[in-house]
């Protein structure tokens, strides 16, 4: 730092020795004329008894010996004064170096402190460097500082720094550094370039306080005030144990718990109905870095909820998740409203349906007299319209419930050899009606899955119904099984015009038919494929098809294996 | 069966008892009473005890069950076979009127082509099935 002055003390010294020098010779001076001034006042005053003369100088000589006394009175004062005033300030100089020298050390201890040379180099770092950036003195003596910043030598905060550094000017402000953890500090920051006499740059100095805290404080501050008054329950916890580290006004509120409560608390006791292993299964995408949130509907003490969670990072870069609940039973209320109106139409619809296919069929059999060839004809044309709008009605309700989630599933254990020749037997009209044949391929004997019979029927229904429809007339329609690793693939091949890959996405669309390749519409509800995926979406299963245009489709749907883990991949 | 099967029908919709009607005219074993709603129903039944009874699910006011449970109750009717017609086409209502007693549950549309057989045989179901043990078990919903 910069050298103390001593001089002026000593110069001050020096005048105060002339000044007591002469301040002394004065008095002394004084002192004398005064001894002559009263041995002659004596005289004149035993003379001025017998002179006027004698007298007059007696008073002039008593004025002078006054003014003199006076005069040596002032002086002797001031000179009191100014001695004791400097002594102060001597005083005072001495405390302020004092003062300073440990203002100095007070800094090198308590600053973080590094130095560089004019290159940008590290020369030197203090102990506190050390603690804050995690490197020891000699890993970085040498090396430039830009491994300090996010992006190295490229850092827009490096660059800017080493501008101003260049132009001989101060720098002053907020940095972002990283430590060797990878964890990031903010640091309040004054790096002062240093010059020689001769206004060369000999060095760089850089004093740092951490302001990491103060600024993770500034930040948690506005979060919380924005959390805090969300109308959705938002729960910040860490992802060792599930701890509890915020919960916003709502949460606490439906938990019952107080701030200080909650953060004794884990994610677990936020609900009763609360389970470990469905949570640590959701939230794996997230830790395994395949989804950014995940998603699910779940139930607690109040009503519904949908609960999206995120790894959020803090400012100093450590992760939590965040867990935000939005209230769905409003919404869950209308999906069962709505369920219950397509219920109520689907209903109300079936039962004039009733009449119009009874009467058809009781014109049609006979029972109520011979119908000619044409008006039977027309009956039929009816007749297989009614069984359409029937068809309909069903794929409608059966989509509406499997949306709301409301349609039952019964698993139980299916052998895939039996199933398929259930199936093929139950649509063997079908087939008829189409001029095709369903043919019974490979199937392996032990084949089982977990499933709702009835509800895979339609599924293979669906398909089966489908190819006899697109298959050219008397082909064969193959129906098999086969070994796809920890899945059974169940397969309908047919010799149709095929379906161009493009379309993958929109088949299994609802109310989607695709224009046929061959140019011929079949009739059908649009409905079927995303009903059958929906049904194969629950089994954990996929569904999926294989086709060349101009040769034949197939379609086929996966299921695990009876005792396999759950869920296989997508395609 | 030596004499003719009484069926006591309640639907409140005019058109499906007509349905109704044609198809049993079909099948001399039976003789059809048909009634449009509960009320009136339990009234007929004091004095007919019908054999069977064929009622419609959803009719206002008092619906199939509530009058399933009325005949029992005050006709005395407790161990009539009793068949549903449903537009309901729910496996698990179905599963529930079974499980109370019912002999089986028809869905609608019903084909009165074959409405009488399909009553002939879950009532022999039925029958062979009482003499053993409890309920029977037939659902023609799939």
């Amino acid at each position: 730092m910069s050298k103390m002055s001593a001089p002026p003390i000593s110069k001050m010294q020096k005048n105060l020795l002339v000044k007591y020098v002469g301040v002394f010779a004065a008095i002394a001076g004084a002192t004398l004329i005064v001894t002559m001034e009263a041995s002659d006042i004596r005289a004149a005053f035993t003379m001025s008894k017998h002179s006027p003369l004698a007298m007059t100088e007696l008073v002039a000589e008593g004025a002078i010996l006054a003014a003199l006394a006076t005069g040596m009175a002032f002086l002797a004062i001031s000179l009191y004064r100014r001695t004791r005033q400097l002594e102060i300030e001597r005083q005072s100089a001495i405390n302020g170096k004092t003062r300073i020298s440990f203002q100095m050390d007070a800094m090198r201890r308590h600053t973080i402190i590094s130095e560089t040379n004019p290159e940008g180099r590290i020369q030197n770092v203090n102990e506190n460097w050390e603690n804050l950036f995690g490197y020891k003195k000699s890993e970085v003596i040498g090396r430039f500082a830009s491994f300090l910043f996010e992006d190295g030598i490229h850092d827009s905060g490096y660059i800017h720094l080493r501008e101003t550094i260049e132009c001989r000017h101060v720098f002053s402000g907020e940095q972002k550094l990283l430590t060797k953890s990878g964890k990031v500090v903010v640091v309040q920051t004054t790096t002062v370039p240093m010059f020689d006499s001769d206004g060369n740059h000999i060095r760089t100095v850089s004093m740092r306080t951490d302001i990491t805290a103060l600024k993770t404080a500034e930040s948690d501050h506005f979060m919380i005030a924005l959390l805090k008054e969300l109308p959705q329950e938002v729960y910040i916890y860490d992802m060792e144990n599930y701890k509890i580290v915020y919960m916003n006004d709502l949460a606490l509120g439906r938990c019952g718990w107080t701030s200080r409560e909650a953060k004794q608390r884990t994610i677990a006791d936020s609900s009763t109905l609360f389970d470990m292993a469905i949570f640590e299964s959701h939230i794996r995408p997230l830790l395994e870095g395949k989804e950014k949130a995940v998603t699910v509907r779940a139930k607690h003490e109040k009503g519904y909820v949908e609960i999206t969670t995120r790894i959020h990072r803090q400012p100093d870069n450590t992760p939590v998740f965040m867990s935000v609940l939005r209230d769905i039973t409003a919404e869950k209320l209308e999906e069962k409203r709505k369920l219950q109106t397509v219920a109520g139409l689907s209903h109300e619809l079936r039962s004039p349906l009733t009449s119009i296919k009874g009467s058809l069929r009781l014109l049609n059999s006979g029972a109520v007299g011979d119908l000619d060839a044409k008006a039977s004809r027309l009956v039929d044309i009816a007749d297989r319209n009614t069984d359409r709008m029937l068809t309909f009605l069903d794929d409608i309700l059966d989509f509406e419930k499997i949306v709301a989630q409301k349609m039952e599933f019964d698993l139980v254990s299916v052998n895939l050899r039996d199933f398929v020749n259930d199936a093929i037997e139950m649509n063997k009209g079908y087939a008829d009606e189409h001029d095709v044949h369903f043919v019974v391929g490979d199937i392996p004997e032990d084949a089982r899955v977990t499933g709702d019979n009835c509800r895979l029927t339609q599924v293979i229904t669906n398909l089966m119904t489908n190819a006899a429809k697109f298959s050219p007339l008397g082909e064969k329609i193959v129906v098999s099984v086969s070994d796809q690793g920890n899945a059974w693939r169940v397969s309908v091949a047919d010799k149709g015009p095929g379906i161009p890959l493009e379309s993958r996405e929109k088949v299994f669309q609802s109310f989607t038919q695709l224009e046929p390749v061959d140019g011929k519409v079949r009739k059908g509800t649009g409905l079927g494929l995303a009903i059958s995926k929906k049904i194969v979406d629950h089994h954990s299963g996929n569904i999926s098809f294989d086709s060349v245009i101009g040769e034949g489709t197939t379609f086929f749907f996966e299921l695990p294996k009876e005792g396999a883990g759950f869920a296989i991949a997508a395609e | 069966m030596p004499k003719t099967i009484t069926v006591l029908h309640v639907d409140d919709d005019e058109d499906i008892r007509i349905i109704a009607d044609l198809a049993f005219s079909l099948d001399p074993d039976f003789e059809l009473v048909q009634c449009a709603s509960g009320p009136e129903a339990i009234e007929t039944a004091k004095d007919l005890r019908p054999d069977v009874l064929l009622l419609d699910m959803v009719m206002p006011n008092m619906d199939g069950e509530q009058t399933w449970a009325r005949l029992k109750a005050d006709s005395g009717m407790a161990d009539t076979p009793t068949i549903f017609m449903s537009a309901r086409a729910e496996k698990r209502f179905s599963d529930h009127l079974i499980k109370m007693g019912a002999t089986a549950v028809i869905p609608k549309p019903f084909d009165p082509i074959t409405l009488c057989s399909e009553i002939k045989s879950a009532l022999k179901d039925s029958a062979a099935l009482s003499q053993g043990r409890g309920s029977s078990v037939v659902n023609f919903a799939s």
